[in-house]
């Protein structure tokens, strides 16, 4: 296990969003250099599983969480209320819902699109579809086992 | 007979040599795929997709699909067992001879349960439990008759080998338990698995006895339930020391696959609207308003060459096989280890990205194309013999050899097929999928 958490892109993010493609206005993806809304390269927030955001929209989803849950990526209304990593890679698609085996990342752009069309505000196209399917996050990075590890107590031991 | 000539395991003998042990692990993996497609086609075969909870079929099916994760999570703690024991390198899933040829009966299981790929219906569930029939439910037959009864009498054949030869009375055939701490664990699967229908054991590092024989357990006790039990079982079934809340007395409870399939027979995990409001059972899972009526065993050759719908059985192969194939590439690819010290956002790993599309591939090219499948009725242009009645197509998880690169192979097949089925392309369909999978260029030929 890690001692301390791995640095974020940006210490204190200005903006939450999970991928690229998705900031809300110029400056606000995780290199801070964006020249508008729609076109940040990366996510502002890292978490590793359902369940795990720490704010609303954090959710990544695709491949756990119910139905109505993974349809709504990066569109979560309260924290803990999110499916599955961030930031979302490429070939992500959801294993459950309406759009079961479809992108996760163009339902995320498409909700995205959609709120900056009822905000009435401009945006830009994204620089790709999620990030590349062998960036791996840090908080996916292995350590060798050491003596000892994974001895965990099993149901079995209990019954004995 | 099973196709799988290896299977020649004996089970009153006991395990004395890591060759032994390994023999017997690729007979379990064996089992264990030959699962995985009859009871996804089962799944396949319910029209509801589940994605409401009015939907028709929501409860049986998602159940069938949690079993059936859960029998990869089995196959993936056997095989990295394999690993663990420095026998890694004798094992393929993309192998003729591996993958499972249906109809076949269950490998060494007596007496003989023929496995089909067919609709879900009651007699298919009941093959199904049949599978995953905990021991005592049968009385015992001769020894000298028997290879297996049942799945947990074969593990534990295999959990009593583990002991043995990891105790000092195996001598040199003791196993190096240092050797899959220190370097072999790289090379087992272990990040990217999920089962929201499921328990939440995942693929266990196989480093020790210990780690060896709690994968073994969760195979068992996952399927048939535990030898005291037989039914409902704490989950996790093995819970880290350091995460060890709740405890199990107050944790979540999970059913093992045979109560599962129980359920489902009594219609307690039903087929949509399971009584009116007259209290009329409306759907079981025989009604083929919600079944669709697909092919038993279809295999591509009772289809004529013409048919555009075999093009598509044999793209569901390809599939299925590439899906295989790239899990050998996994295994073959170690993973990377980071020193605790890494503080990088993140890293470029190869491996990494084999894993993101071994998920990938699954949920958005072979389910899509399993779907299109079932969903395709079949005529008398289609089929050599014509239907009698309305059938449809359906998966057919035969071993496909490939001409070229798996990708490239995969690729000219679904444009192909466009003409056909322009469902498979668009900006978010299968054919955009297939286009970010990785090249396979090191498959044997």
């Amino acid at each position: 296990m890690r001692d301390e958490p791995a640095p974020l892109p940006q210490e204190v993010p200005r903006e939450l969003h999970v991928c690229m493609g998705l900031n809300s206005c110029a400056g606000l993806d995780a290199s801070g250099n964006a020249p508008m809304a729609g076109t940040g390269t990366c996510a502002t927030v890292f978490h590793v599983c359902h369940g795990e955001g720490s704010c609303r929209g954090q959710g990544g989803c695709g491949y756990a969480g119910t139905d109505y849950e993974q349809f709504h990526p990066g569109e979560q209304d309260c924290r803990y209320n999110g499916s599955c990593a961030s930031p979302i890679n490429e070939s992500r698609v959801f294993s459950a819902g309406p759009l079961k085996g479809k992108s996760v990342w163009k339902q995320a752009r498409r909700l995205f699109e959609a709120r900056m069309y009822a905000a009435g505000k401009a945006f830009g196209p994204a620089p790709g579809q999620g990030i590349p399917d062998d960036r791996m996050p840090h908080y996916d990075y292995m350590q060798q086992p050491q003596e000892g590890q994974g001895h965990g107590r099993s149901a079995r031991d209990d019954r004995e | 007979m099973t196709a799988f000539s290896s299977f020649a395991v004996e089970a009153d003998q006991d395990i004395a040599t890591i060759q032994d042990l390994a023999d017997h692990l690729k007979a379990a993996a064996h089992v264990e795929l030959s699962t995985i497609p009859i009871y996804l086609y089962a799944t396949y075969s319910i029209k509801t997709r589940g994605y409401s909870q009015w939907a028709a079929g929501a409860s049986a099916q998602r159940l069938m699909t949690g079993i059936a994760i859960e029998e990869m999570l089995h196959l993936t703690n056997v095989r990295n067992l394999l690993v663990a024991i420095g026998k890694g390198a004798e094992f393929r899933c993309y192998d003729q001879q591996f993958i499972p040829k249906y109809p076949e009966p269950m490998a060494g299981r007596v007496p003989e349960l023929m496995l089909h790929l067919r609709r879900l219906s009651t007699d298919q569930i009941d093959i199904f439990r049949g599978i995953e029939e905990p021991e005592g439910v049968r009385p015992p037959m001769p020894a000298a008759v028997r290879p297996y009864l049942s799945l947990g009498e074969f593990y534990r054949r295999i959990e009593k080998g583990i002991r043995f030869l990891s105790s000092e009375a195996a001598k040199d055939e003791r196993i190096d338990w240092d050797q899959a701490r220190e370097n072999l664990w790289k090379y087992q699967y272990h990040r990217g698995y999920w089962n929201q229908n499921g328990g939440s054991d995942g693929p266990r590092l196989i480093v020790s006895e210990d780690t060896a024989l709690q994968a073994m357990e969760v195979i068992v006790d996952q399927g048939e339930g535990a030898w005291d039990d037989h039914g409902y079982l704490p989950d996790p079934i093995v819970r880290d020391p350091a995460n060890a809340y709740p405890p199990p007395e107050i944790g979540k409870q999970q059913a093992s696959h045979y109560t599962k399939f129980s359920d489902i027979k009594k219609g307690l995990n039903g087929i949509g609207v399971v009584v009116d409001d007259n209290g009329v059972q409306k759907f079981t899972i025989d009604s083929k308003e919600v079944i669709w009526p697909v092919l038993d065993d279809p295999g591509i050759d009772l289809l004529k060459d013409t048919s555009p719908v075999r093009d598509l059985m044999v793209l569901s192969n390809a599939v299925y096989c590439y899906v295989l194939a790239l899990l050998d590439a996994i295994y073959e690819a170690p993973m990377a280890a980071a020193p605790p010290t890494d503080k990088d956002a993140f890293t470029k790993d190869r491996r990494y990205g084999l894993e993101r599309a071994f998920i990938a591939v699954m949920q958005g090219v072979l389910y899509p194309v399993a779907d299109l499948l079932v969903r395709t009725p079949l005529t008398a242009d289609d089929l050599k013999t014509p239907p009698q009645d309305l059938v449809h197509a359906g998966p057919p998880f035969q071993f496909h050899q490939f001409a070229k690169e798996p990708k490239t192979e995969l690729v000219e097949r679904c444009t192909a097929l466009l003409a056909h089925f322009p469902e498979l392309g668009g900006d978010d369909g299968v054919q955009r999928q297939i286009g970010l999978l990785p090249a396979l260029p090191d498959l044997p030929r």
